[in-house]
């Protein structure tokens, strides 16, 4: 009775899940739908499944003056805005706990702080202040600027971790002669593999996908990143959307990738500290 | 990604060695200099493990702070060179404008509708998936891919899924109503987001030990019984993160406004960031549009920690 009972019950679990991943997936379908799509089979049969793949939107698309530019720029934004926030969070999250001071502990709360700050109520002033300096229209400007934005965040992860890994290693590394930069990197920053992974991921995530801040900083073509090509794209291409979707799914294929390689650790990342330990 | 993050920690312990320093160093005279130098030398080494992030976030987040507030007490265009004073006229402007009435509702309604939505559906989610079974990874995995794709896309997509499907089924476009238009927005962050807080529930969920459980099985618990009673304290810290999150989301909401609508038909879709944006940009008025933005940040603060020291209160009480 009970076993046919959670037969019927996971036969309606399955049902259930199954109509929501086709809701989840519709607008993908929507996407690469059209992205496969000659012009004149789009104006025909629009939403009706390709009846040939056609390929060529994604060579147009690839043409397109900046696609690689637009490339190039979000690869290395991303690229040095995980590194730099992953080397100069770790070591200040490390230093915090450490320390476990007065002074110390006020600099966490300020890091804290800076969470809960929406990125448009200090735009204008930012965009002054990076004027003022030239980094406006720069890459290391974006950078900088995403970086900052993250760092909160990132300490807090850190922190959390840090409180977890055991004085005795550093003082055995300091009894050996090490000085507390060769402490840090050598012994301490290997034992942190777990959360820098997620502090990648998110990172990169969050680096790659920005728009709010590339579109104040990165408004020239030169300097624009996927996000902000993708933008403009859309608007320019509007009479042919194919090529327009074709480019989103060239743009989209590294965060996918990223996801179904690092899954695991985006979710510990974004669910630290949301359950009882 | 657009992850929004926001988790007020308070710090445990505070500084005992600090003050542990001090005392050390009035053993005596001869030790005591060269402690001091040498602490003196530690403790700058110390700092440099600190300080550069600390400069990223002065000048990303303080020094933009500072001048925000400098500001909000001209009546700059943002591109003269010369800003003139006029003291607290702007705050005078913001407290008196009905403009500002559309955007806090619009915010308001999207903040509202999204926390509940999300945080339904995600925990909805989570128990279906709470189950040791085969294949069900393979749901999860799905759910969650949309959080990984950029704003920009999501609004994109779904401005075709709006236009294109939608009248397919014989449904109007929710974008260009004006009575529709935030609800369509909503539709859109649900849709990416509630994979999230199927992740943190079922975090939640895997947290309630077995025992429990089965205890309130063997007691003659119902299952209402055991959802309301066993389950949803150990799902108290879950709720803590996800509530004040989804509700900091939607208080900055501004991509899906700036990208699938600019925040029309009219002013429809204007939120309160992007109702700064652009009084900020387009229209150049950036003492009024600072102003509006400093007392908007300092809401954002406020209702946030509220919030959350609010629900922290909860969740001993559970």
């Amino acid at each position: 009775m009970t076993k046919k009972n959670s037969l019927g019950m996971d036969m309606m679990r399955g049902v259930a899940l199954t109509i929501i991943s086709i809701v989840i997936l519709a607008p993908f379908y929507v996407a690469f739908c059209y992205a496969f799509k000659s012009r004149t089979e789009f104006a025909k049969t629009k939403l009706a499944f390709p009846t040939s793949i056609y390929i060529k939107n994604f060579l147009e698309a690839v043409q397109v003056p900046n696609y690689f530019t637009a490339f190039k720029n979000s690869i290395i934004v991303a690229a040095l805005m995980v590194l730099t926030v992953m080397v100069v969070s770790s070591t200040c999250a490390y230093i915090i706990v450490r320390k476990n001071n007065r002074f110390y502990n006020t600099f966490y709360y300020v890091f804290q702080f800076v969470i809960l700050i929406p990125f448009q109520t200090l735009m204008f002033p930012l965009y002054r202040e990076l004027n003022a300096i030239h980094a406006l229209n720069t890459l290391w400007g974006l950078v900088l600027t995403q970086v900052g934005m993250n760092v909160g965040y990132v300490v807090f992860l850190y922190a959390g971790f840090v409180k977890g890994i055991p004085v005795s290693l550093e003082e055995a590394a300091m009894l050996d002669g090490c000085n507390k930069y060769q402490t840090f990197f050598r012994v301490v920053f290997p034992l942190l593999k777990p959360i820098n992974m997620t502090v990648f991921v998110l990172s990169f995530l969050n680096s790659w996908n920005d728009f709010g801040m590339s579109m104040i900083i990165c408004q020239k073509k030169e300097v624009r990143t996927i996000p902000m090509m993708q933008y403009t794209f859309f608007g320019e291409y509007s009479s042919n959307v194919s090529v327009a979707f074709a480019g989103a799914i060239l743009a989209m294929i590294p965060t996918v990738a990223v996801y179904f390689m690092a899954q695991k650790y985006i979710v510990d990342g974004m669910t630290a500290g949301a359950v009882k330990s | 990604m657009d992850v929004k993050h926001i988790q007020a920690g308070p710090v445990q312990g505070v500084a005992e060695d600090f003050f542990a320093l001090k005392t050390d160093r009035n053993i005596s005279g001869a030790i005591c200099k060269t402690h001091k130098k040498m602490n003196i030398k530690s403790e700058l080494v110390d700092l440099s493990f600190l300080m550069p992030a600390f400069f990223v976030l002065l000048f990303v987040i303080l020094i933009p702070l500072a001048l925000g507030v400098q500001f909000t007490f001209t009546n700059w265009d943002g591109i003269s060179p010369v800003k003139e004073y006029v003291g607290l006229k702007n705050f005078n402007t913001v407290f008196h404008d009905k403009d500002l009435l559309v955007p806090i509702k619009n915010t308001a309604f999207f903040t509202a509708i999204t926390a509940i939505c999300v945080n339904l559906i995600g925990l909805g989610l989570a128990l279906l998936v709470n189950k040791e079974l085969k294949g069900l990874n393979i749901f999860k995995s799905i759910i969650f891919i949309p959080l990984v794709i950029s704003l920009v896309l999501v609004s994109q997509m779904w401005m075709y899924v709006y236009n294109d499907f939608f009248s397919f089924i014989g449904l109007e476009n929710p974008l260009v109503s004006k009575k529709y238009v935030m609800l369509g927005l909503c539709g859109m962050c649900i849709w990416k987001e509630s994979g999230l807080a199927m992740m943190v529930y079922l975090a939640g969920l895997k947290s309630v030990p077995a025992d429990v459980m089965e205890a309130a099985v063997v007691d003659g618990a119902n299952a209402w019984e055991r959802f309301k009673n066993v389950t949803i304290p150990f799902l108290a810290p879950a709720f803590t993160y996800c509530i004040p999150l989804w509700l900091a989301g939607g208080l900055r909401m501004f991509d899906y406004a700036a990208v699938a609508t600019s925040g029309g038909p009219g002013d429809a879709s204007t939120t309160m960031t992007y109702y700064i944006y652009k009084y900020l940009f387009p229209y150049n008025k950036v003492g009024y549009g600072q102003t509006v933005a400093m007392i908007y940040l300092a809401v954002c603060i406020v209702i946030s920690t509220v919030i959350t020291k609010q629900l922290r209160k909860r969740e001993i009480d559970l």
